[in-house]
């Protein structure tokens, strides 16, 4: 059974895909892998559950990302 | 809901900014780029020769200065050229380019060294193949000497591994791809289950999370850390788990550099059969290709039978075209089992099989595009011809090129171990990580040699 969500991670505020930012989190990700290959797709880590999972996840306690203007 | 904080967010995969913020497009790109300008100076009647240029063979340190002083003007613009070309993809992908020329700046120059260590004439009987060198030469750096920790940006073992690897393709005929993948698939899919299985339930036996389990049996079992990375994502590991299958990885893949083939050398394999079990039992493409190449070289010194682009070759066919390219269905079948099986006790939403593509290792597009476009650019070619117009003037200048790309992989995979910054396993991950390295040298063993041992042997002959 696969519960439904009140947002995706991807719009989520807690959650943070930037290739740097993983490079930062996973000590010896470089060393043989990539924050930048296609292999990760999108994925991020959430800093609410401290999960790493799909920027197409989400749950209820979603909270939309800030649209920074101008 | 509130508004937060806003945060930086890769879409990448979604649209077309993927062909140019994605490592592996740019890979593509720098390699196809090359094969296509090297051929089009070929059919011109030119060669891009002059811009591969590296050490020749040397007995006496001055003929090296003296190979250096007569062919300044060329590495000088190798040089400049690849800074640019690697600047300019370095800085769309999101690399922070004030760092990473410096960076390349050093890999460069340490590179020039290595080349020119291999190249020496007693080189060969102290084993000092170029790959090793590098290996060495850069744990000793990070580990011993230390540099500042920006450099880094300059290492990317991946990215110049993905390069590397579609040049590879440029100088692979296609039709030994359509003659071996299959058998490299089969040999690689039995090794890859059978090793994911048994780190998945040695795991769970010792009482590990799925996701840790899981997250560890990619990472034995299909491409290392990008597996380990990719599977991760797909079953919402905790984040700590992928640090831990990251240190497991990189430990085993430097331990199998050096162990292979040595082991492949001592049990006199030919290459073929060696650059095999290097490609079904090696955990990451960067340190495969190291050891791949390094038994290679034993091949062009006469140690073992064979030739060095049979040990990379048969490598390449099953790691890379065996092994690599299933990652998204790995991915796929896991992130369904997770989301309908186990426990999702804080995150929902479902999952969706377009993961394949996305996770796809586009570098395998472009190396399977240069091995499709040098071959049929060749394809009318007499055999006579081909060994003394089409390989000295085409393939081996881009040979040249990809052994560039790949030493500087080799260095930046010294160069970013610094063991002191790796997460500690613990024993369990350890354990399970460890049964699989069991089972999948051994069953790698069996099927490269005792199986399919005169196929390899006598690929491309």
């Amino acid at each position: 059974m696969i519960r439904a969500v009140a947002g995706r991670c991807g719009a989520c505020g807690h959650f943070n895909n930037a290739g740097a930012t993983l490079e930062s989190a996973f000590p010896g990700m470089t060393t043989m892998g990539s924050g930048f290959a296609s292999a990760r797709a999108s994925d991020g880590i959430c800093t609410l559950h401290d999960v790493y999972l799909s920027d197409r996840a989400g749950c209820d306690r979603f909270e939309a990302r800030a649209v920074r203007q101008g | 809901m509130s508004a937060r904080q806003s945060s930086v967010i890769d879409t990448g995969r979604l649209g077309w900014t993927e062909l140019w913020r994605k490592e592996d497009w740019w890979a593509v790109w720098l390699g196809l780029a090359a094969a296509l300008v090297a051929y089009a100076l070929f059919a011109n009647g030119s060669s891009i020769g002059w811009l591969a240029v590296a050490p020749a063979k040397w007995t006496t340190f001055s003929q090296l200065l003296d190979h250096f002083a007569a062919n300044a003007a060329r590495y000088i613009a190798q040089f400049a050229i690849l800074l640019g070309l690697f600047s300019i993809a370095a800085s769309l992908i999101g690399y922070p380019v004030r760092h990473f020329v410096p960076g390349f700046v050093l890999i460069y120059v340490l590179s020039v060294v290595v080349f020119a260590a291999g190249a020496r004439d007693k080189a060969i009987y102290y084993n000092l193949e170029p790959p090793l060198i590098a290996l060495a030469g850069g744990l000793v750096i990070s580990n011993l000497i230390g540099l500042p920790r920006w450099l880094d940006a300059g290492f990317r073992v991946e990215f110049y591994i993905k390069t590397g690897i579609v040049l590879l393709g440029a100088t692979l005929p296609f039709t030994l791809v359509v003659w071996a993948g299959p058998v490299a698939i089969l040999q690689a899919s039995i090794v890859s289950i059978v090793t994911f299985l048994v780190i998945f339930f040695t795991g769970r036996y010792l009482g590990l999370d799925r996701r840790l389990a899981a997250t560890l049996g990619a990472g034995g079992a299909v491409c290392g850390v990008s597996a380990a990375i990719a599977i991760a994502g797909a079953v919402r590991a905790k984040k700590e788990y992928p640090p831990i299958a990251i240190t497991l990885v990189v430990l085993w893949a430097i331990v199998m550099i050096l162990a292979l083939p040595l082991v492949s050398r001592a049990l006199h394999l030919p290459a073929g059969v060696g650059g095999a079990w290097i490609g079904t039992s090696e955990f990451a493409d960067a340190a495969g290709f190291a050891a791949a190449q390094t038994y290679g070289g034993f091949a062009a010194t006469g140690a073992i039978a064979g030739t060095p682009d049979q040990a990379v070759w048969s490598y390449t066919l099953i790691k890379v075209v065996g092994r690599d390219v299933w990652i998204g269905v790995w991915a796929l079948i896991l992130s369904i089992i997770a989301v309908t099986r186990w426990d999702v006790a804080e995150t929902g939403g479902g999952t969706d099989i377009g993961q394949i593509w996305w996770r796809f290792p586009k570098f395998v597009v472009g190396f399977l595009l240069a091995s499709v476009l040098i071959t049929f650019a060749v394809r009318n070619t007499s055999f006579a011809d081909y060994n003394t117009v089409v390989r000295p003037g085409l393939v081996l200048p881009i040979t040249t090129l990809r052994t560039w790309a790949f030493t500087f992989s080799f260095l930046s995979i010294g160069l970013t171990t610094r063991w002191r910054d790796f997460a500690p396993a613990g024993a369990k991950p350890f354990l399970a990580f460890t049964a699989g390295v069991v089972v999948n040298v051994g069953l790698g063993f069996v099927l490269s040699v005792l199986v399919f041992g005169n196929y390899w042997a006598t690929l491309a002959k």
